[in-house]
């Protein structure tokens, strides 16, 4: 019959028992291996007795070895302090895990200062291309309004009946014949200046002579 | 150990019992979730894929506001790039009645609107948002940023952001108001193209609208600019013209002149390149405002509505004159052209060999067809005369003649070819369509009594456009040119995407007969009927034509068609006065000065050169000389010696300035101002009329009263009257000061 998880005909209970001495790890060791598992040493194990008639099968206990009050303070304590130092230390997915969360938030930020910078920006530019349109159309208005001020019958109108001004005569336009092509006149007689200059040479020479 | 079975046991049943159940549970809460699930699917699948365009459509407008913004048209621009037409931005302005609290806020929306837009009353704006169940009442459309200011100051102060709404729109602008109106055209309130080139080239003008959509919030308010997308409308293409404004301006003025002159009912013109087609000019006139086409200006038409009584009737008989004034009678209306056309029977004549300018004929005064006479304008016969002194006289018997010699066969097809018989396909709109024995005679049906009416213009009808084209063909060798007004297109950044090259349609008579015909015509206006065409310095070619309207009983059309310099013409120049109701309505007397002047205006203006006879040197005015600083007595002296009169004003021994200055021209026998006194007053005086007298009367008389004038006409004809004065007469005007007087002769221009 199995084993009922009754532990009352389990006498080996009320026998003396050895309370195991927990092995000692350098702290090099603990930080070896993932997870630091802390192995216990069981050098000074009780000695094993002889089981006996089986009635019932009994839960197996290991020997506790009992330890002196201070010993096991600071067995206690060094447990604490190691489950704090195994406690500090993040593990690394973790860490990455954090670092890229910080980067994504970091960046949803810059994008949020982006956006309501660019919103910003887009409204001036919109504003401005308001203004630019209303511009370009009194712009031609105005241009509309002064074409049609200095349309030809009021210009002559205006020359005609308040300056006076009269059309210009034929005899006030001169006509230029350029269908022979652009022609180059050199002015002055350019053979009276060499004889001059050979009758001075002459002279000069003649002068010498003297 | 029984207990122990039992229990067992009845863990097993009670295991089998809750495994059943679950599996039954489990199968009812998948059914019921297929089921469910399984019919949104399907509602789903219904929603989205087989109605998704209907409730798409309804959600968009339920959810978003889309207003279309207007794209601007493209510009109009003159053959010199000068701005005819050009959007800008403006602004629409609407009122949404479903907002309207009460009565009191509808009054104030109608009253207010009223005092911004002035040329609405407070009763028209308020009938329009009277109907409470609409939502969008369009106000004003081409609101100014003015008036649009105002709108939406009025509207911020009277918190009516929800009732009135401004919106974005287009305005055009027609810098020169009146200048070539019915070839430009208007647009109407929705920027579409009504009349003119802005109607025949509507597509290309238009440009591409652009969207506002906006996000609308449950109570259909629109919501800020944060959820609105906009879509920029692209400007239409742009078009330049081959119309020049300076001959423009040029054939407009005179044809107005014309009109008022005459008392014609209306009066067209053209002018074009003979070499191109390219039409350099074209008006009508009565013309009207682009920027208000519906305004009638023309004090004679507003006379006669004025007399109809009935505000029914006066809308009706508005309107109708309205589309009347709108109407581009150079392309439209057709006129039976009289004598001009027989510049084409010789044409074809000559062409044919069936006469050379050396055949003779001898008119008198009539000739009989098919049994019914015919009559010359001088019923008293002109003789023994040539072909060149045929047409120089205009006689109606010897083109009769010529026209019988051509036959059938070979006048209609000069006819045909000369383009009579078909659209010249000028690229403005409603241009007249010849329809066969309606506006002429079919082939089928043309006989001896047709073909001898036809050969001196009468008993058919041909558009001013038509005319013109067929007499740039004479006067370019014979080559018949496709007519045409826009020359390029631009696109949105000034760049080429289009440019008419000249098309020659057909050579329909040849080089040689087109030189004789046009010197033939330059006799024509040297000493003919056209003579009123004349212009010193320039040889003008042309034919004057006179028929009697079939329409109208007693009225007539004048006109005269010319081309000029006769010896490499370049441009042609139509001028039709349609019903004058002066003393004369010859076209010689009455179209033939018109297109002088402007024949003058536009060779000066195209720099050809004026080249002066001995003859005509002889009768040009003279330059004035210079006497300032001489003594009066010396320059009077001088000035006499020269023939010229001399004036002084002031007390003074010396001159200190004259008028007209030195080198400025006047008339022989003028008269020179000499001024004594730095300081003079008083030296204006009255223009006196120098309208109904010969050369020397009105010289002598503007001389009397002090003033010069500048002789423009016929000056080469002794018997030449004055008909117009620059300056009118009771005018104040500085002495010595030059009065243009034109001439025209009455005698020999009946035709």
């Amino acid at each position: 019959m199995a084993y009922r998880g009754s532990e009352a005909y389990d006498f080996s209970l009320f026998e003396p028992q050895v309370i195991e001495q927990p092995a000692r790890v350098s702290k090099s060791a603990k930080n070896t291996g993932k997870g630091a598992q802390v192995k216990r040493a069981s050098a000074n194990a009780a000695p094993q007795r002889k089981p006996a008639p089986q009635r019932k099968a009994a839960p197996q206990r290991k020997p506790v070895q009992r330890k002196s009050n201070v010993a096991q303070f600071v067995d206690n304590y060094q447990q604490t302090v190691d489950r704090k130092a195994s406690s500090a230390v993040i593990p690394a997915p973790i860490k990455k895990a954090m670092m890229f969360a910080c980067f994504c938030f970091a960046m949803l930020t810059v994008l949020l200062v982006m956006q309501t910078r660019c919103d910003t920006l887009m409204s001036e530019i919109a504003g401005v291309q308001r203004e630019i349109e209303i511009a370009e159309g009194e712009n031609v208005r105005l241009n509309a309004e002064l074409s049609s001020m200095i349309s030809s019958d009021k210009i002559e109108n205006y020359a005609e009946n308040v300056l006076g001004m009269v059309k210009a005569e034929s005899y006030q336009i001169s006509y230029i014949d350029l269908s022979e092509g652009d022609e180059i006149v050199v002015s002055g007689d350019k053979t009276t200046e060499q004889t001059t200059d050979i009758a001075t040479k002459l002279k000069a020479l003649f002068a010498y002579i003297d | 150990m029984l207990d122990s079975l039992f229990c067992d046991y009845a863990r097993c049943v009670m295991a089998r019992v809750n495994s059943n159940l679950k599996k039954r549970c489990l199968s009812g809460i998948a059914f019921i979730l297929v089921l469910g699930f399984g019919l949104d699917i399907v509602r789903l699948f219904y929603f989205q894929v087989i109605k998704a365009d209907e409730y798409r459509t309804a959600a968009e407008a339920q959810q978003l506001s889309d207003t279309v913004i207007s794209a601007d048209r493209g510009v109009i621009y003159d053959a010199n790039m000068n701005v005819l037409a050009e959007s800008a931005s403006a602004w629409l302005v609407y009122v949404n009645p479903s907002k309207i609290k009460d009565d009191a806020q509808a009054a104030l929306v109608a009253d207010g609107l009223s005092k911004i837009f002035t040329d609405m009353t407070v009763e028209s704006i308020a009938k329009k948002i009277s109907n409470r169940d609409y939502s969008y009442v369009k106000i004003k459309g081409g609101v100014e940023y003015g008036s649009k200011t105002a709108v939406a100051e009025f509207r911020s102060k009277n918190e009516l952001g929800e009732i009135i709404g401004i919106d974005p729109d287009t305005k055009r602008y027609y810098p020169f108001n009146n200048f070539a109106s019915t070839i430009i055209g208007m647009t109407n309130s929705e920027n579409n193209g009504r009349a003119g080139l802005e109607l025949m080239y509507n597509d290309t003008l238009t440009g591409t609208p652009g969207r506002i959509i906006t996000a609308k919030d449950a109570q259909s308010g629109l919501m800020s600019s944060n959820y609105e997308t906009k879509f920029d409308a692209e400007q239409g293409t742009s078009l330049v013209l081959t119309i020049d404004k300076t001959i423009q301006y040029a054939l407009e003025k005179g044809l107005s002149q014309a009109v008022v002159d005459n008392e014609a009912e209306s009066a067209y013109g053209i002018v074009m390149d003979v070499k191109t087609g390219a039409i350099l000019a074209m008006a009508t006139m009565p013309d009207y405002d682009l920027n208000v086409p519906s305004v009638i200006t023309d004090k004679k038409t507003l006379a006669e509505l004025a007399k109809i009584k009935d505000p029914d009737e006066y809308d009706v008989a508005y309107n109708n004159e309205v589309f009347l004034m709108w109407r581009n009678k150079a392309i439209s209306d057709t006129y039976e052209p009289g004598s001009v056309f027989k510049i084409f029977t010789a044409a074809a004549g000559l062409e044919e060999g069936v006469v050379t300018p050396q055949s003779t004929y001898n008119c008198t005064g009539s000739i009989k067809v098919a049994e019914n006479i015919i009559h010359c304008h001088d019923t008293s016969g002109h003789g023994m005369q040539d072909l060149s002194e045929g047409l120089t006289n205009s006689c109606n018997p010897f083109f009769i003649t010529i026209g019988q010699k051509l036959d059938t066969e070979r006048f209609y097809k000069y006819f045909e070819a000369f383009g009579f018989t078909e659209e010249t396909g000028i690229d403005l709109p409603a241009e007249a369509e010849p329809a066969a024995d309606i506006t002429y005679h079919s082939k089928d049906k043309m006989g001896i009594a047709q073909v001898s009416s036809s050969a001196f213009g009468q008993t058919f009808q041909v558009s001013a456009i038509q005319m013109i084209t067929a007499v740039s063909a004479v006067a370019n060798g014979g080559k018949l040119m496709q007519p045409y007004v826009v020359a390029k297109k631009l696109d949105q950044d000034g760049n080429t995407v289009f440019e008419m090259t000249p098309t020659v349609r057909r050579q329909v008579v040849s080089e040689s007969t087109s030189k004789t015909v046009v010197s033939m015509m330059e006799k024509v206006v040297a000493e003919g009927t056209g003579k009123n065409a004349y212009i010193p310095g320039y040889r003008v070619a042309g034919k004057t034509g006179t028929s009697e309207k079939l329409t109208v009983d007693g009225e007539y059309i004048a006109s005269f068609v010319g081309c000029a310099p006769a010896d490499d013409p370049r441009i042609a120049v139509l001028i039709v006065i349609d019903e004058p109701q002066g003393a004369s309505h010859g076209g010689g007397a009455i179209a033939a000065p018109v297109a002088g002047s402007i024949i003058e205006q536009t060779l000066k203006y195209m720099n050809v050169e004026p080249v002066y006879t001995d003859e005509e040197l002889s009768k040009i005015n003279a330059s004035a000389p210079d006497v300032v600083d001489m003594s009066v007595s010396a320059a009077k002296s001088a000035l006499t010696n020269q023939g010229f009169t001399a004036r002084v004003v002031g007390k003074g021994d010396k001159v200190i300035s004259q008028y007209p200055i030195k080198g400025q021209s006047i008339p022989l026998n003028g008269v020179v101002i000499l001024y004594t006194e730095t300081d003079n007053k008083n030296t204006t005086s009255t223009v006196p009329n120098l309208i109904g007298l010969s050369i020397s009367q009105a010289n002598e008389k503007a001389v009397n009263s002090g003033y010069n004038i500048k002789i423009s006409g016929a000056s080469l004809d002794s018997e030449v009257v004055s008909y117009r004065q620059s300056v009118d007469e009771g005018a104040k005007a500085e002495l010595g000061s030059t009065i243009t007087v034109y001439f025209k002769t009455t005698t020999g221009v009946e035709d």
